[in-house]
This record gives structure tokens, sequence and C-alpha cells, in this order.
């Protein structure tokens, strides 16, 4: 889902902002393809981490944890992490779903955002 | 009495190092003799013993800088002495230098700069200006805030006029050191040696950058524009060789190429024959090493292809040190096989693996590419059939080995008559200093080498 997501919202500020994404979709957590996100890192020097969970205590944490200390030296920007909040997942109700999860717009937003600093 | 650690010269053709570690910080205390530093040039890794025993006073290269052979890195003192050969001057850049040797900037930076407001980078943007010796409040930030990003840099470095190096002016660790690490290699082993050899009073000056049409980056973007592609930046082995290469070949010594072809039954028969009892002895035998005794052979025959050209007349070594052409996956490098003359196939095939495997694990020493006389290149294992080398200077000729391939020939069989036959042939060529020799001579040498392969017993 939030490959599908991540995809759609690279092409949208590749298309409106002129910003190029690599999008890495992570099929398996353990073992990590380290090498291709670092080497993408090391090309980009940023990186938006996106998982649908709570951000504390998600994997996404172990990612910006790689990337700090073996990608230090590339990099340009805080490494950022896009999760639900900090409540019990998921909710039932459609609005407080749509609330919680990582969606097109709010990767964007946030690509923008890394993007400008 | 501060004693300065400097950036020695690490062979014959090697001016400039780059600092690969620090293996020892400031306050650490050093033996004499000590590793202190690891140095990283285009031929060797090596590490640099310190000159005295003491406590590191500062350190003034970062890792990951490449300087001139005989500047100054560090300086070894008793603890608490002041550094007396860094004056003020140098706190100048400070910033940049606080960026990438903090050890060095925490004790030096005068305190008024560290008040002012000085901008961060993030890692990625020190990390460039380290690099590329920029300034990077020169630099204008369009990031948050006007912060310097990653982009800033590389747009800045892709402008050809604003690429401007901080040192103008040299800096006290740009000054040429003293003592005996400075000093050309030959220099101080022939006073080692106790010979007493009238010693260059001038260290040469590094030889000028090849003007050769480097295109520039501002002609990059338009190339790029028209054939999409890549730019691969020169690695240091790189710009070596093509230093050297443009030097001999366009600048000093008129080549010019013979060629010979060889019969190897008699080698390629006493190769198979021997393979596996040399593998006994751990000792892989190649056909290099036949090649380096034929030209052994040869050299002393005719000495003036294994000799040097000098101003004041033609030096004529009375030893053979055989240059061994390796590629590397990054280059290539010509290590040494010394006294050529006085091997037996034996010591020849060990020295030739020996040399091969250093070379490819870059474990050779800088005596090990030295004072060469003479170089083969044996082409012949990628598939080549004759080539036209360049010579090693301050070399007078390279020997080339084709690959050996079956052809046909005609001989003459026991009646006399003539008689078609498949043998192992070899083209070998000789590119030589037409300085030094004329062809009658190289022919003469390569003549010589022919026989010596075409009879081995």
């Amino acid at each position: 889902m939030m490959a599908h997501y991540a995809v759609q919202a690279a092409e949208i500020v590749a298309a409106e902002d002129g910003i190029q994404c690599d999008v890495i979709d992570l099929r398996t957590l353990l073992p990590l393809d380290k090498h291709t996100v670092l080497e993408s890192f090391k090309k980009t020097g940023k990186a938006l981490i996106v998982h649908e969970d709570n951000l504390t205590m998600g994997y996404g944490a172990e990612i910006a944890a790689l990337l700090s200390s073996e990608g230090f030296e590339y990099m340009d920007a805080p490494i950022t992490r896009l999760a639900g909040p900090d409540v019990p997942a998921v909710p039932f109700s459609h609005p407080l779903q749509d609330e919680f999860m990582p969606n097109p717009q709010k990767i964007t937003a946030a690509i923008r955002a890394l993007a400008a600093y | 009495m501060p004693t300065n650690v400097i950036m020695p010269q690490l062979g014959e053709s090697v001016v400039e190092g780059t600092v690969s570690r620090w293996l020892k910080q400031v306050g650490d205390t050093v033996a004499e003799f000590e590793p202190i530093v690891e140095v990283t040039t285009d031929k060797v890794d090596t590490e640099i013993p310190a000159p005295a025993a003491g406590v590191v006073l500062a350190i003034y290269v970062a890792e990951g800088e490449t300087v001139e052979r005989g500047t100054l890195l560090a300086v070894i003192g008793a603890a608490g002495e002041s550094t007396s050969s860094a004056p003020d001057g140098h706190h100048a850049s400070g910033n940049l230098h606080a960026a990438h040797a903090p050890e060095v900037a925490a004790a030096e930076v005068p305190k008024s700069e560290v008040e002012g407001s000085k901008p961060r980078f993030s890692p990625v943007v020190a990390r460039m200006a380290a690099e590329h010796h920029l300034d990077l409040t020169k630099i204008k930030g369009t990031g948050l805030g006007g912060r310097v990003t990653k982009q800033d840099v590389e747009n800045f470095l892709a402008t050809p006029v604003t690429t401007t190096t901080i040192a103008t002016t040299l800096e006290p660790w740009e000054q040429p050191g003293s003592g005996d690490l400075f000093k050309p290699t030959d220099d101080i082993y022939a006073q080692a040696s106790g010979k007493n050899v009238k010693a260059v009073a001038v260290a040469p000056a590094p030889p000028p950058r090849p003007s050769t049409s480097v295109p520039s980056l501002s002609s990059l973007d338009d190339l790029m524009k028209h054939i999409p592609g890549a730019l691969v930046k020169h690695s240091s082995m790189r710009q070596a060789i093509a230093e050297r290469m443009v030097e001999s070949k366009l600048r000093t010594a008129p080549h010019v190429t013979t060629v010979f072809e060889v019969e190897m039954s008699r080698v390629m028969t006493h190769w198979k024959a021997n393979e596996a009892e040399y593998q006994k002895q751990g000792v892989r035998l190649t056909l290099t090493a036949y090649f380096v005794l034929a030209i052994a052979r040869a050299a002393l025959a005719h000495p003036s292809l294994n000799a040097r050209w000098l101003a004041e007349g033609l030096y004529v070594p009375s030893v053979v040190n055989v240059g061994m052409a390796v590629a590397l996956q990054e280059g290539l490098i010509v290590p040494v096989i010394r006294n050529a003359q006085d091997m037996n196939l034996l010591g020849a095939a060990r020295a030739v693996s020996d040399l091969a495997a250093r070379a490819r694990s870059k474990a050779l020493k800088p005596e090990d590419t030295q004072h060469g006389t003479i170089t083969l290149t044996n082409h012949g294992v990628s598939g080549s059939l004759f080539a036209t080398p360049i010579i090693n200077q301050p070399q007078s000729a390279i020997v080339g080995t084709g690959a050996v391939t079956k052809r046909v020939i005609v001989v003459q069989d026991a009646a006399g008559s003539d008689v078609i036959a498949i043998r192992p042939m070899m083209y070998a060529t000789l590119t030589f200093d037409h300085r030094v020799t004329d062809g009658a001579v190289g022919d003469a040498f390569l003549a010589t080498f022919k026989k010596t392969l075409e009879e081995w017993a």
C-alpha cells in the first residue's frame, strides 16, 4: 500500500515540482537491502521513510538508524519519518483511518518539505 | 624542540600522497619509528613512522586530503610545547578546518571566531567542502534559512571560474619541509650506502600537469546535452599514468618499434613439463618468468637498451632490473624484478608470482616499483597479438610479448625439404628510445631474446 502511495507521490512531485525521488520498496525487513538504501541515500542525501504503523517503535526507526550510522557523511537533511500517530492502530472508522494512514497527499507534502530544506 | 612530520617522497615519480588514516591523534604519545599515519599514493599504501619520540602536538592535514611531498603533516614534541612552526597566519581558514579536523580546531581556532554566528553545515556538505577545499562561507545557500545544501555545493563546483581553493598563499603546512624524508629517495639511499654520490642540489620540481585538452566543466554541460553520459573522475593512479604516458611518448622519447616472430615449441614443452613440479615448491610458473630471463640475457648482450639517457651521457647499468607491467582493475603498476641477470627460472618464477600477487593486493612497498632498467609487458595474456607499448621513463626500452597461438609455418624436415608444420608462435616487440640507439641494435636485442626462447633447454 505505502509503496503504491509513495510512487504516486513521487510522480506528483516529479510533475509539479521537478523533484526526482528514488522509491525503494523494501520487500523484506530481515535481511534488509542495506545496499540499495545506502546507495540511493548517497545519491540524494535526503530520506523520507514511510510506513503504515505507529511512528514510535516502528520499523522506520531502524532504517533511520541505519542511515545515520552508515550514511552519516552523505546526509544533507534530517532523516524524516512519516507514519501513523501514536494511537492504537488501526481505527475502524473510515474518516479516522484516513487520518491515521499516510496517503499520497501527506507523502507529497513531506517530500516537498524535505526537498526545500 | 618540536619535530615536523613531513609527507615523504614515496617513489621515483610520486609527487603527492593522500592521508588515509591518522593512527595517532593530537595529545597521543608516540615512540620513535612508531607508525603515526597511513598514506596512500597512486603506487603504494604505506605507514609513515614517527621521526622522533614525544607527543603529537598538532595535525595539519585531515584524513582524505591529498598533499604534495614535503608537506608538513604534523608536529611532535614534548607535552605542552608550542608548535613554533605554526604561526597565527593559518587560523584564517579555521572555519573550514573545523569541519573536518575538530581536534585541531578545538585547540587553535581563536575564540572571537567561535563566538560569531557560525553557520552549520550538513555532513555531506562538510565532506564535499573538505574534498574540494572550499570555503563554504563563499557559497550562497538556497536551502531553508539560507542553508547551504548539497545541490548548492554541486552547482558551485560546476561553475568553472569560482572554484577557488583556499591555498592561494602558502600555508605553513604547505611549505617545503627539511630533513631526510624530504629528499628524493635516491639521494638518501646513496648516502646510506656510503657511496656519497653527489646529491642533486634541488629536489626536482613536480612535473607540470598535462595541459592536454581536458574539457572543463562548462563544456561538459554542453557535451552532456549532445551526447548523454556520465563523468567518471580520474583516480590518482589514472592521473599519474596519464602524465607519465604523455611525458614519455610526446615530450621525451622518440619511440620506434620492431617486431619478431618467436617459435615457442621448446618453451611450451618445458613449461608443461615443469609446471606441476614448480607448483609442488609453491611457485606458479608462468611464461612471464621465461621472458624475464630472455630479456636479462638480451639486455646483457645489448646494454644500450638497458640504459638511461641522461644529459651528461648514457648511463649503462651493470644489472638488469626488469619491470613487469601488472594490470589492475583501476589501472596498472610496474613492480621491478631486481638482478634478473643472476636468476634461474625458479628464482624468476618466484619473483614474478610474488610481485604480481602483491601488486594485486596493493601490498607493494615503494622500493618494489623503483629502479627498473627495462620493462616487460606481457599483453598476450589478454589475447593481443602484438602491440606498441609506451616506454616507462626513464628507461630506454619495453618488450611486448603477444599471445602464443598455434600457427601454420614452413619448416625444413630432416631431409632438408620444406614442409608445413603447426607450431606455437608468438610475436615479440621491442619498443625503444631512438635517441639511445638505432634499429639494428634493437633488432639484435630482439634476435637474442628470440634465440633464447627458441633454444630453451
